[in-house]
């Protein structure tokens, strides 16, 4: 038995460049499987996110704000902005047929605060009418927000009893949200009391471009979800047609040209891997073939002194399964090492939504990966196994094989 | 091996001192012209890099086993504290998504764990071998 484990491994370290390529590629095959599937689940998952933080079906806007693409921009892609809509639209919109859950925010983006900062898209919410912040702050941060308290995005490096401060309004951070990998990360949020301080200062200090503004009449957006028995297009036509001045929009919509994207990415991820291990599968395959043709004398030979047929397949096997389990973790342990540590840069890069799976799915993809190197390397050598194990010694030996 | 080890030392401490102002550096200059707390970051990792260069440089050319086991031991302190450096020994910028983050911070540890581990395993090897007369 001892000498079953130990003739696999000491024919490994007697060919070190051989085995050293061999494990190489093992553990590239298992790097671009793991890191590519981390990848694909990361933007499927942020993707997830996005729809389910955005929690309204309907978003109406000032006519203004969808003419440049400005929209998206902030509420997707992360850019800071803001633009406003007199208040009494929300009443107009709130008295249309169908209109549901309704809501108002208020938008406003902070000016860079000298050093280490950039400007943060601030988030006004109505905590009475609210119902798409609200029920993801309460996970962090179950009571109210009382004025002049905030709540940051996972990515601002601020914590819970923190200071920041705003065209010079001080604001305690109350909570810290959990990660969503979308450009929420990089909000703050508060109640409308604080945010209207905060638009009145930036108008005082000269700092905002609407110099008249009164923040107590106006609104950037409405969030509506549709009334029961009436759907979403029903309520996006109505108010189209009869409130001016404003454009109702299908936050799935706002959301294609991401899932589009993201489709794309995902696909040629895909593409990538598939080909990296069609052309790895075909190497391993010709190097265990080039390898035990190299070594059929030495085979017969073990044949000749007693080794059964199946102990030679074991052999080869057992090389294979080898070089299968180190460079599986090889490749498994540089993968998590690139994409863990770097998945903001990748998110940035990308100019995706990209949210890191859960441990469990994340343990799970490196199983997986690991057990398709194994498999992949021992069905490579599967056919060389079943080569060796039919050969005839004293053909070998004599010297007449083709 | 010890050699080989070594030579890698040496090659992974080079690359974070040159990587850092280089490659995965921190955030650039403001549109004010000022630089971040993030820059004194990337200097911090900068110089200490050089000095781990320095000792797995030295640990290279001596002879004395045991002095070198020492180099390799300091080589490992040295980078298990520069990977502190940026976010908990210097501050850092205020956003997740910015470079320093980003690129700098994740680059630095990874380059550090290495730093650490070939360290480890150099300054064993040097210091458990025979002494050569």
């Amino acid at each position: 038995m001892a000498k079953k484990i130990s003739l696999p491994l000491r024919n490994l370290t007697g060919k070190p460049v051989r085995t050293a390529v061999l494990i190489s590629l093992t553990a590239l095959l298992t790097l671009t499987v793991l890191a590519g599937s981390i990848i694909v689940s990361s933007l499927r998952q942020g993707l997830h996110s996005l729809e389910a933080r955005l929690g309204a079906d309907i978003m109406v806007v000032p006519y203004e704000a969808t003419t440049k693409s400005r929209l998206e921009n902030i509420v997707l892609q992360g850019n800071t902005g803001y633009f406003y809509m007199e208040n009494a639209l929300y009443d107009k919109v709130a008295a249309r047929e169908g209109v549901g859950q309704i809501s108002a925010q208020l938008y406003l983006a902070s000016a860079s605060a000298g050093c280490c900062s950039v400007p943060v898209q601030i988030i006004g919410f109505d905590p009475e009418t609210d119902f798409t912040i609200t029920p993801w702050i309460k996970k962090s941060y179950g009571k109210p927000l009382a004025d002049l308290d905030i709540v940051v995005g996972n990515d601002l490096n601020a914590f819970v009893g923190d200071t920041l401060t705003f065209y010079g309004v001080d604001c305690r951070v109350a909570a810290k949200l959990d990660k969503t990998g979308t450009s929420f990360d990089t909000a703050v949020f508060t109640n409308q009391n604080t945010i209207k301080a905060l638009i009145r200062s930036s108008v005082d200090r000269k700092m905002n471009d609407f110099q008249k503004l009164d923040p107590d009449k106006v609104v950037s957006c409405i969030l509506i979800n549709p009334a029961d028995g009436y759907s979403v297009e029903e309520v996006v036509n109505d108010i189209n047609i009869h409130v001016k001045k404003v454009k109702a929009i299908r936050t799935k919509e706002m959301i294609s040209g991401i899932s589009e994207s993201l489709s794309g990415v995902s696909d040629i991820t895909v593409i990538l891997i598939a080909a990296v291990w069609l052309l790895g599968i075909v190497i391993l395959l010709l190097a265990f073939t080039m390898s035990v043709n190299e070594r059929k004398r030495e085979f017969a030979v073990l044949r000749v002194i007693g080794s059964s047929r199946g102990m030679l397949a074991s052999v080869v096997l057992r090389e294979a399964l080898t070089i299968g389990v180190i460079g599986g973790i090889a490749g498994a342990a540089l993968a998590l090492l690139i994409v863990l540590p770097f998945n903001s840069l990748i998110e940035t890069q990308l100019g995706l939504p990209f949210l890191l799976p859960a441990a469990g799915t994340l343990i799970a993809l490196t199983v997986a990966a690991l057990l398709i190197a194994v498999l992949v390397s021992a069905l490579a050598s599967a056919l060389s196994a079943y080569r060796i194990s039919r050969l005839d010694p004293a053909v070998i030996l004599r010297g007449d094989q083709t | 091996m010890k050699k080989i080890l070594n030579i890698i030392l040496l090659a992974v401490s080079a690359a974070l001192c040159a990587g850092v102002k280089l490659v995965f550096h921190a955030c650039p200059k403001t549109d004010a012209g000022m630089w971040m707390h993030c820059h004194d970051a990337e200097n911090w990792v900068c110089g200490l890099a050089g000095g781990m260069t320095l000792l797995a440089l030295l640990m290279l050319l001596l002879r004395n086993g045991k002095l070198a086991g020492v180099f390799g031991a300091l080589t490992a302190v040295c980078a298990a504290v520069t990977a502190f450096v940026p976010g908990k020994i210097v501050k850092m910028c205020m956003m997740d998504s910015m470079r320093c983050h980003a690129a700098m911070k994740p680059a630095v540890i990874v380059c550090c764990i290495l730093i650490v581990l070939l360290a480890v395993c150099c300054a064993v090897m040097r210091f458990t071998e025979k002494t050569e007369n």
